[in-house]
């Protein structure tokens, strides 16, 4: 064998398209991206149901403008895609804390000469949510409330 | 009374094999064996022509870099004890081409190393500040980059990410936390020059924000949070740009 002669030859390992599926970190992020697909169906389903309504509203056939609201609205409440909703919801929820969780990695503070902890930017997160949770939820029972006094 | 492991080793010599196959060892250890020992171990006692890269031995020279059963580990800051009861399965950096067993070719980490000019570059209009002959910087100013600057270029990261994974074009998470660190030094005039390299596509945009690199990095470094504010920085960048006329 001629010592001086080169035996080279890196070996360059393939990627399988399921390189995520060994390890709980890449599982959960593939899910958080994930979550992208129920959503875009939950928007659709929205769009949807807000044309319906609307073009129902403006009909200028009262009955069929009526049939067509109740169409999508007995869509709306089939239990299938209330199901869907559900998950909907879960996926949202999920995709949330993940973000959440990385907020102090996309902003840094300083006050004085110090960085300020991570943890107070999610605090912050979960505290802004919770206030709108309470003004939406306000909203919407007062439309209640409103029709339970008139 | 020492315990036994199981270490199987994926084995790789290029002027005899067409690709890796794994063999396995019997290791006696103690309590505070680390993986980098038992490889000499199994190299001084049952595979002499075992090939894999070390120095240190204390997690500071980036050398010993390998898998451990899946996850990218500094070989001297992994000790057997930690998989008493388990078998251990060591594999070269994933992402890297393998070289000659342990060993990958890490030169395209080195050439995005090189790319983004990993060293202060002065300031023109800055002369050396009088007598002194040194920079002054503040504890705050020190506080922006330091722990960005830990870094040991042992290629963890790029094995931990899955868009290096699968774009071989990304400058990837040591390299880009390594051009914040110099971006954000006040001693450092080179962040226009560096900025081209952040906005473009193998740059921070690349990154999805998966995470890993900073879960695994063995100094404690943030890349995935070096990469985001480098997106942010990017952004600012693009709106001023918009403002700006062209030179």
């Amino acid at each position: 064998m001629e010592l001086n002669k080169s035996t080279r030859k890196p070996y360059v390992r393939p990627v399988k398209a399921n390189w995520w599926t060994n390890k709980g970190f890449y599982i959960a992020y593939m899910l958080r991206e994930g979550t992208c697909i129920p959503i875009f169906l939950f928007v659709l389903e929205l769009l949807w149901a807000y044309a319906c309504i609307a073009c129902g509203a403006a009909s200028k056939d009262p009955m069929a403008g009526l049939q067509r609201i109740m169409f999508a609205k007995s869509i709306i409440q089939n239990p299938l895609v209330i199901c869907f909703n559900i998950l909907v919801l879960v996926a949202v929820v999920y995709h949330a804390i993940t973000w959440f969780n990385l907020m102090p990695k996309a902003q840094r503070l300083f006050i004085g000469n110090k960085l300020v902890d991570g943890k107070y930017f999610v605090i912050a997160l979960y505290a802004v949510t919770i206030l709108v949770t309470i003004f939406g939820a306000i909203c919407f029972f007062s439309d209640f409330l409103w029709l339970f006094l008139k | 009374m020492a315990d036994k492991m199981k270490i199987t080793v994926l084995r790789y010599r290029p002027e005899q094999d067409e690709q890796p196959w794994t063999q396995s060892f019997e290791v006696e250890y103690t309590h505070e064996m680390s993986l980098l020992e038992a490889l000499n171990v199994i190299k001084d006692t049952q595979a002499p022509e075992l090939s894999f890269r070390w120095s240190c031995r204390m997690a500071i020279c980036g050398s010993c870099g390998m898998m451990v059963n899946g996850t990218p580990k500094l070989a001297c800051k992994t000790f057997l004890r930690d998989y008493a009861g388990q078998e251990m399965l060591i594999e070269p950096l994933a992402n890297f081409p393998i070289e000659r067993d342990l060993v990958v070719d890490l030169s395209d980490f080195i050439e995005k190393l090189e790319r983004i000019k990993p060293y202060i570059i002065p300031k023109e209009d800055v002369p050396y500040p009088g007598e002194r002959r040194e920079y002054i910087q503040t504890p705050k100013q020190l506080e922006k980059y330091r722990q960005f600057s830990m870094c040991i270029n042992c290629g963890i990261c790029y094995a931990a990410c899955p868009q290096y994974k699968l774009n071989k074009e990304f400058i990837g998470p040591a390299a880009l936390t390594l051009l914040y660190r110099y971006n954000e030094d006040s001693r450092d005039g080179g962040k226009a020059e560096r900025m081209k390299l952040v906005n473009q596509d193998s740059g921070v945009w690349s990154c999805t924000f998966v995470g890993y690199c900073s879960q695994v990095c063995p100094k404690g470094v943030d890349p995935a949070s070096a990469i985001q504010l480098g997106k942010v920085e990017s952004a600012k960048d693009y709106l001023i740009s918009m403002f700006k006329k062209e030179q």
